[in-house]
């Protein structure tokens, strides 16, 4: 150490590390007192806190007041400078094949990992090509009460499942009760919405987010997290947005006792798309 | 050997290492408050794991929190109501290490561009470039999942948002999401997958690569600014004994202190205003913390093109969420290889640049950020949106324009303003 590495004892400077070590350790008792005393934790937090700062200015007193400036010398022994001579291991030939070959078995190594891991997953593609709506299945809400044909008013809107799962998140739909009349001259639409009955997928084919707004004049469902547009009366095809597929259509039928029940799965494989997803 | 030399040659060697000099400069304290964040991180993490409840199956809730009893939910969310309205000390702890984990990351990020705009990447640092950039990986992914593990209703959507990244990628894609997030979303055992990750696994390789990290800072020595005795043979600053000890105790407490006070006085992340998650719902508006905007503003304002590869789908989430974060990274990743090829400076550099000095890479960074803040800004959009009253495809497009004209703008007048500097500081 050189001499000059401690600088003469100032009185002031005494004085204020005395005060900043005793407020600190003040403050951290405190601050642990009111923990334990009391059921909010601001107080507590606070003069926790403060005491780690008032601390922390010790040290930062000790520093600036009590040793030197920041002005010792040595020479540089690191790869590249005068004194170190043959020491860069970023240039010896060694060094690089020895990392060329440990990066190379790492990789494989990674490679052979992480196929295992992936492995025996293959009902991914078939969990995520399917739902848990089968034809028959019974239209519920999240509390399992059967929807009836006409319990909607025109213009409003539910999430249903089937009866056999509800609550399961790749089955959600929504179902709309739109006004037949304006419908128009669209057969196939008719055919899967009985007495203007509409349901589809609530995953949106964007992120996944539930599409969980509807719009009248015009009928459009909005997704939440990207706003996402469809259109209801024309197949919940995407008009506005960042969707680029529509919402899968979930076919109804009305019973004899006037119970709406699915008429099948869905019109295709609903949410976010991937790869070998089925057209 | 005797076990006298033994002991004389690990005494010499510890003092080499007390008496070793480090260089003194504000900027140089950037890492050590990532370093701090992270040790803070560590021990109020271990404290709530003595308390979270990573499931599986629902519980009714019957806690503190009168506005939620009686409702289902997971063991994750209710184990955190709990942390937060019953547990001594536990929403103390929960906002410090939220609080933490938003330092860390931006303390990481400051650090980096020092770095950067500095030239310190250079050899023979490169390979040290390199783990601080993976370290930048493992803590944003990190944080993600610490987000994700109060299963609440917004960390619930951002899980199936990366979700839905993850399905996207090429032909691996739903094997990869059902890796990650242990079966189709919501899995049953995804809550508990996520938190070995995120207590576990990556602290674990964070730990392991941080201190690589720093061995390296140490065997291949500090950079400095040239400027007084300061030459590229020498190190002049504080010796590790006493100085510089005693400097990175008075910040390691600062940050310590700064971070409780924050977790003290102010709210951050409040989960019980969110409620328990549910897939068939979400809230609005939404956003992530702010280490993650700026993916999803680009999955906002990157337009959604889904593509064909051989028949097959790569949907459009792929391009903004996989692909233009991977090749942010691997832009960083291979910098300081990129910029030797150019420049055809293979020298060691032990002195650093000032910004000005170096006006290409200067422009090049400031345009980089500036893209990454326009994301940032995007990620948010839709409130915009509602405040000008205006339709969001408009605030869309304003963005994308943005995004094509203003980092160019940003380079060139940063190019100009590093030359007036120049010329103003030539003697």
């Amino acid at each position: 150490m050189k001499p000059t590495d401690v600088l003469p004892l100032r009185p002031w400077a005494v004085a204020r590390l005395a005060v900043l070590l005793a407020g600190g350790a003040g403050a951290l008792v405190t601050g642990v007192t009111l923990l334990f005393t009391r059921d909010d934790h601001g107080p507590a937090g606070a003069a926790l806190g403060i005491g780690a700062l008032a601390l922390g200015a010790a040290f930062a007193t000790v520093a600036k007041h009590l040793l030197g400036p920041p002005d010792d010398e040595e020479e540089r022994h690191a790869p590249g400078s005068p004194a170190c001579q043959g020491c860069d291991p970023e240039t010896r030939p060694q060094t690089r094949r020895r990392l060329v070959v440990g990066g190379s078995a790492v990789a494989v190594l990674g490679a052979v990992g992480g196929g295992a891991l992936l492995r025996g997953r293959t009902d991914a593609r078939r969990e995520l090509r399917e739902t848990s709506w089968r034809r028959g299945d019974a239209v519920v809400t999240d509390d399992g009460r059967p929807v009836q044909a006409g319990d909607l008013a025109p213009g409003s809107f539910l999430t249903v499942f089937p009866d056999h799962a509800i609550g399961a998140a790749d089955s959600q739909a929504v179902l709309l009760r739109v006004d037949t009349r304006r419908l128009g001259n669209r057969p196939r639409f008719e055919e899967l919405a009985p007495d203007g009955h509409v349901a589809y997928s609530k995953l949106c084919t964007h992120m996944g987010c539930p599409v969980g707004l509807f719009q009248q004049d015009p009928d459009v469902l909005v997704c939440p997290c990207h706003q996402a547009v469809f259109d209801v009366l024309d197949g919940a095809r995407p008009v506005q947005g960042p969707a680029d597929r529509p919402l899968p259509q979930l076919p109804l039928v009305i019973d004899d006792d006037g119970t709406l029940r699915a008429g099948g799965g869905f019109t295709g494989p609903v949410g976010p798309g991937w790869w070998g997803r089925p057209r | 050997m005797s076990g006298t030399d033994l002991r004389t040659r690990a005494e010499r060697k510890v003092a080499g290492v007390l008496r070793k000099v480090f260089p003194d400069h504000w900027s140089f304290l950037l890492g050590e408050i990532a370093l701090y964040s992270f040790l803070v991180l560590v021990g109020t993490g271990l404290f709530l794991t003595l308390h979270f409840d990573r499931g599986p199956g629902e519980v009714v809730y019957d806690g503190a929190y009168e506005q939620l009893r009686g409702i289902e939910m997971s063991p994750a969310y209710a184990s955190t109501l709990e942390l937060s309205f019953e547990v001594r000390g536990g929403l103390l702890a929960r906002q410090v290490h939220h609080w933490a984990a938003l330092v860390f990351t931006a303390a990481i990020a400051v650090h980096a561009a020092r770095i950067f705009f500095t030239g310190a990447f250079r050899r023979p640092r490169r390979l040290n470039w390199c783990v601080g950039v993976s370290l930048l990986m493992l803590a944003l992914a990190n944080g993600f999942m610490g987000l994700s593990l109060p299963d609440d209703l917004l960390s619930g959507t951002g899980v199936r948002i990366a979700y839905t990244f993850a399905q996207s990628v090429p032909v691996i894609g739903p094997d990869l999401a059902y890796l990650v997030f242990a079966g189709e979303f919501p899995a049953e055992e995804m809550i508990s997958q996520l938190y070995w990750a995120h207590v576990l696994v990556i602290p674990v390789a964070i730990a392991g690569l941080l201190g690589f990290h720093l061995f390296q800072v140490f065997s291949r020595t500090h950079t400095q600014f040239p400027g007084g005795e300061r030459r590229e043979g020498n190190v002049v600053g504080d010796r590790m004994w006493p100085a510089y000890l005693v400097k990175t105790t008075a910040l390691l407490l600062v940050v310590a202190g700064v971070l409780t006070l924050l977790g003290a006085l102010v709210q951050v992340n409040p989960v019980w205003l969110y409620g328990p998650f549910d897939p068939a719902a979400a809230t609005v508006p939404a956003q992530p913390d702010w280490y993650l905007q700026w993916v999803e503003g680009a999955l906002r304002i990157f337009p959604p093109v889904g593509f064909e590869v051989f028949g097959r789908e790569v949907p459009s989430p792929f391009v903004a969420g996989v692909a233009f974060p991977l090749a942010w990274f691997a832009l960083l990743l291979a910098w300081p290889f990129l910029e030797e090829r150019v420049t055809g400076d293979r020298d060691h550099h032990h002195l650093l640049d000032r910004p000005r000095d170096r006006p290409v890479r200067t422009a090049i960074g400031a345009a980089g950020i500036s893209l990454l803040g326009l994301l940032v800004a995007a990620a948010s959009h839709d409130t915009q949106a509602m405040l000008l009253d205006t339709g969001v495809g408009s605030v869309t497009w304003g963005y994308r324009v943005a995004l094509l004209t203003l980092p160019a703008v940003v380079a060139a007048v940063t190019w100009q303003v590093c030359h007036a500097l120049q010329r103003r500081s030539a003697p």
